[in-house]
């Protein structure tokens, strides 16, 4: 069996955008290429840096006769948390802020966690430069094709890496459930809605086209997806998502 | 005259004086000797990170027939400040120099979130990676660069700028030296004790001679070939050159 290697984020996590729902776990495009008989190996992790699948990837993908790569948005801060046995990664500064203001979490935290996730929050505010990002970030992608030629590159979003990228899946969701929302396509997601029965945060049935799309990039050994125009669903869109607007 | 571009950190950058004791000296420093040969652009900046270096080698390093490139340590804050009455970028290159300019400026929140950044954000691996791949970068753009680094972080460059500048205690005062450390260990331990006084870019006149001997050699040959000697004649003593602390 061929054994294939998905580095990534939560565009490829499986576990991510359904945490009521866990058996929506199997719905996830990594999984169903499983289904497809593919032998994968899945080390995409929601909110990880490029940094830390390049990483994953330099360390593993001597062991797979192919290999997914998703890539994420430059600037993440490349270390993770652990709070009570629970790893959380500290992308953004509103991640971090998240991390200080909840007060589930709060409880939780040491108090040097604290005082780091606050330094994180600083180094987004002041000491980030997103011109180092953005090159550091162009030369992790260029090593990672350097590296592997035959490897399947693609951008979560705008700017990331050239090609069609993973928002154009989620436009596809809104042109599916919403076609009388044209103001909701190319939104900031998390700032729009909630995930509820979301995979890799797209819908079962999106994940099913995305499968499709993987299975015939590395068939063509490029990244060149045809999107349809619309998919069929079979629920309404508060099944998948809440609008906070709503 | 051929034409050479100079790039890198306070192992070129021979412009700050911080003493009387040192203007004298500039003129021994290897990279200023360099323009009685080439026709010399320094783009050196005191402090520099890589990052900062690679922007002004792809900018630039076309114009030059020849270009040398000094790699300094990773971990550098790519970012500067204005330091005011001062006409160059200023850097901030480890915690204790945001330290030292918090004295000054203690209200300046920028400077207080580089500080906190080194002392407990930054990921030294992120560093590690990055700092690779811009020499790579470089290497790529300029086969014929000559590439010297100043320490041993990266592996395959070569003899670092570091293991020259302990040959002037490994021959004057071979009793500060344990040899059982690294060249970044021994560095280390000597400068926490020991301060530059007749030293510029961070080299004595008489390792300068030897380094220049050296980078000529190089720059003919087109890569850093560098052969450390394990001890220099030194004209004067060692507490000519260095103070206690």
């Amino acid at each position: 069996m061929t054994t294939l290697a998905i580095y990534g984020d939560s565009w490829a996590d499986c576990s991510h955008g359904h945490w009521q729902h866990p058996e929506l776990d199997q719905q996830g495009w990594p999984n169903l290429l499983a289904d497809r008989g593919w032998d994968v190996d899945n080390y995409a992790r929601t909110g990880s840096s490029l940094h830390y699948s390049y990483q994953r990837f330099l360390a593993t993908h001597a062991d797979h006769n192919r290999v997914i790569f998703l890539i994420t948005t430059p600037g993440r801060w490349t270390r993770s948390i652990e709070i009570q046995g629970k790893v959380y990664t500290v992308n953004s500064y509103d991640s971090a802020d998240w991390l200080l203001k909840n007060d589930i979490y709060r409880k939780q935290l040491t108090s040097d966690q604290r005082t780091l996730v606050s330094k994180v929050m600083d180094f987004y505010l002041y000491v980030q430069d997103m011109e180092f990002e953005r090159t550091a970030h162009d030369l992790m992608v260029a090593e990672i094709t350097r590296i592997r030629p035959d490897a399947i590159v693609i951008p979560i979003s705008f700017g990331c890496s050239p090609g069609t990228d993973m928002i154009e899946y989620q436009k596809l969701f809104v042109r599916s459930v919403w076609p009388d929302r044209p103001d909701l396509m190319g939104v900031q997601a998390h700032r729009t809605w909630q995930e509820v029965g979301l995979v890799c945060h797209m819908t079962p049935e999106i994940n099913r086209v995305v499968c499709e799309s993987m299975r015939a990039a590395l068939a063509l050994g490029k990244w060149e997806p045809i999107i349809p125009n619309r998919v069929d669903h079979e629920h309404p869109a508060d099944y998948y998502v809440k609008l906070f607007d709503a | 005259m051929h034409s050479l571009g100079l790039y890198g950190d306070s192992f070129v950058d021979y412009q700050p004086i911080h003493s009387e004791l040192q203007r004298p000296l500039v003129e021994s420093a290897w990279s200023r000797r360099l323009e009685q040969v080439y026709k010399v652009t320094n783009y050196s900046l005191t402090g520099s990170s890589l990052y900062w270096t690679m922007r002004h080698f792809e900018a630039t390093h076309a114009q030059h027939d020849y270009v040398l490139v000094v790699v300094t340590t990773p971990g550098r804050w790519p970012g500067t400040v204005t330091q005011e009455g001062w006409p160059r970028p200023w850097t901030l290159s480890s915690a204790d120099q945001c330290s030292q300019w918090l004295k000054d400026h203690p209200n300046d929140l920028q400077v207080r979130a580089v500080h906190d950044w080194y002392m407990w954000a930054q990921v030294t691996d992120y560093e590690l990676y990055t700092h690779e791949l811009m020499v790579n970068r470089i290497r790529a753009l300029r086969p014929d660069a000559v590439v010297i680094p100043i320490s041993n972080h990266v592996q395959d460059l070569g003899t670092s700028l570091t293991d020259y500048m302990l040959v002037t205690p490994k021959t004057l005062r071979p009793d500060l030296i344990d040899s059982r450390l690294d060249a970044g260990s021994q560095l280390a331990q000597l400068v926490k004790d020991w301060e530059e006084q007749r030293v510029v870019c961070h080299l004595t006149p008489d390792m300068h001679d030897c380094v220049f001997d050296e980078v000529t050699a190089s720059l003919q040959l087109g890569r850093w070939r560098g052969h450390v000697p394990s001890t220099w004649p030194h004209r004067l003593k060692w507490d000519d050159y260095y103070r206690r602390r």
